[in-house]
């Protein structure tokens, strides 16, 4: 009978699995042979709740202990990019919305950055402050969707009842408001946004973020500071940081792993200059650590948006662009932008006509997902789905 | 470090690089471009990582372009170097008959799943990639689909009428 093998560059696991589990041969390889005699084969997904949409990872395991971890995936695979080839580059944009379709604004955001380098607009002030206010709401959203169901992964079901019902609610209510759409928004467009904030949205805005600051508290009582919480997530999945960027991991993944780099203040795009905000970071790069980095996070995003709306200016919402047969001059652009999964990133290769030659996506969540083969080993079944919670992907985008 | 300085410590190692700029008519983007013989891909790619003074540790992203009219597959990868901050993109011509390149999964293992979406979606064959089979379609799928001379089989799924098909043919049942 075959062993199981792990790929060369799998480094030694934190926990050690029992001797004669662990094995070398591509730890791929699903066939039911090539399992050791130790161990037992199990199917996780693609239909499971936990997996957050349609993950199928495949686990060898030695009692309850994962020896091997072999995701597989592609079940939303939409073919996205070849889509963009048959599509105008307004077009373009309503598919980006069902990438990541928990940050549509990021995607249509880093969609139309790259399309707009290459027409070299200049986007009016107004407009670059509503995508920064429609932005980081958006990545709140999007880390409250992750604030809810990690708990619900660890065993906690009240803390999704609050971020997912309650807080995230307002903030798809603000943008259904501006936009008309809850979750697929195609507001921010090829120089400038679609339309101005209706009358009174930006009070609306800022009084949700008056609402919005004393919660945090509320959510550290329930989730964060849980003692059964922080058994369940400290020390569990450590990712170094090293091994970190040698996978190309990156967002708040990268900076639990203690590395300090943040798009929109380092590699600033937009008018993120004009805003002070801080970076969280992590330590020890533990499921407990990517987690607090984007609670963390969330008040940071709510600092950004108070200081937009305090300093948003009057003025068009719109830049000279063509109404109709846009046709970027040919060449290369590529844009990416601080994502609330990583660094979202667009490739475009224009050859002068009304649509893209090539449209490549940098997907933050199917690189972060790489890493799963790499930290499951030595853990438990139940670890393992908070390990995988908390990478946070989102399938859509890793099968785009 | 500047375009010229970065590009002459690549060179004095690899003598067969060329900086490719923009040609006359086109916009490109301010990263630094390399050209980089199909044979060279893996110790230049060693070197970036391993020299400190580029330190190209953080792998971007990996993808191809099919230029069909040029009879070839351009690999792009995207380099990031977390220490010195600076970027690079490599480029590699491979020709669109039986294209094959190194792998540099053991330079970058975050390439790996890139790979195989190169590999799954343009036919381009990695050698010394330990997994390499199709990630986003299932093994079995007929052809290529980003390259351009790839033609859609029709199935039941799909109207046509977007991509100019024909209507399909009349359903038979038993």
């Amino acid at each position: 009978m075959d062993e199981l093998k792990i790929p060369s560059h799998a480094a030694p696991s934190p926990v050690i699995a029992p001797a004669g589990s662990a094995v070398d041969g591509p730890v791929f390889d699903t066939k039911f042979e090539r399992i050791g005699p130790n161990e037992m084969l199990l199917n996780l997904g693609p239909q499971h709740p936990s997996t957050h949409g349609v993950l199928r990872v495949v686990l060898t395991l030695d009692g309850e202990v994962v020896t091997g971890a072999a995701p597989d995936v592609g079940y939303l695979h939409r073919g996205v990019e070849k889509l963009s080839e048959h599509r105008t580059y307004p077009q373009m944009i309503v598919l980006t919305d069902r990438l990541d379709y928990l940050t549509a604004m990021a995607n249509n955001w880093v969609f139309c950055l790259a399309a707009e380098k290459l027409l070299k607009v200049e986007i009016p002030p107004r407009a670059e402050y509503l995508r920064v206010i429609a932005g980081e709401l958006n990545r709140i959203a999007s880390h409250l969707v992750f604030f809810g169901t990690f708990g619900i992964d660890i065993g906690a079901y009240t803390p999704f009842l609050y971020a997912f019902g309650r807080e995230r609610e307002k903030i798809l209510d603000l943008f259904e408001e501006i936009c008309g759409a809850r979750i697929t928004y195609n507001y921010i467009r090829i120089g400038g946004v679609m339309a101005d904030a209706p009358a009174g949205w930006i009070d609306r805005c800022r009084e949700f973020v008056h609402y919005m600051k004393p919660i945090f508290k509320e959510y550290d009582d329930l989730l964060t500071y849980n003692p059964i919480f922080m058994d369940r997530t400290k020390g569990v999945g450590a990712l170094s940081k090293e091994k970190a960027i040698s996978y190309g991991v990156s967002g708040p993944n990268l900076r639990a792993s203690g590395f300090d780099y943040d798009l929109r203040r380092d590699a600033p795009y937009s008018v993120y200059k004009d805003f002070t905000f801080k970076v969280p970071l992590g330590q020890n790069g533990d499921c407990f650590d990517r987690f607090l980095v984007r609670r963390l996070e969330m008040e940071e995003s709510l600092r950004i948006v108070e200081q937009a709306l305090e300093k948003i200016p009057a003025g068009e919402t719109m830049g000279k662009v063509p109404k109709a047969n846009l046709r970027p001059p040919a060449g290369e652009a590529y844009a990416q932008i601080e994502s609330s999964r990583g660094w979202q990133g667009i490739y475009l290769i224009s050859n002068g006509t009304d649509k893209p030659y090539r449209l490549h996506i940098r997907p933050p969540s199917f690189i972060n997902l790489q890493i799963l083969q790499e930290i499951l080993n030595g853990y438990k079944v139940a670890d393992m789905i908070a390990i995988l919670g908390s990478i946070d992907i989102v399938l859509g985008e890793v099968d785009r | 470090m500047t375009h010229e300085e970065l590009f002459k410590e690549i060179k004095t190692r690899f003598n067969n690089v060329e900086e490719l700029r923009a040609p006359e008519g086109q916009i490109w983007g301010p990263e630094l471009q390399i050209k980089v013989p199909p044979q060279d891909i893996h110790g230049v790619c060693e070197h970036l990582k391993n020299s400190l003074t580029l330190a190209f540790d953080f792998p971007n992203f990996l993808t191809a372009i099919d230029w069909i009219q040029e009879n070839r597959f351009e690999i792009v990868y995207h380099l990031f170097s977390t220490s010195h901050q600076h970027t690079v993109i490599l480029k590699v011509s491979l020709g669109r008959d039986n294209p094959e390149v190194a792998s540099i999964t053991d330079v970058w293992p975050g390439m790996d799943w890139q790979e195989r979406e190169v590999y799954d979606l343009f036919g381009v064959r990695f050698q010394g990639h330990p997994n390499l089979k199709r990630i986003l379609l299932w093994e079995g799928y007929p052809g290529w689909p980003l390259r351009k001379d790839y033609v859609h089989t029709r199935d039941k799924y799909d109207s046509g009428l977007e991509i100019g098909l024909p209507p399909p043919p009349a359903e038979t049942h038993g």
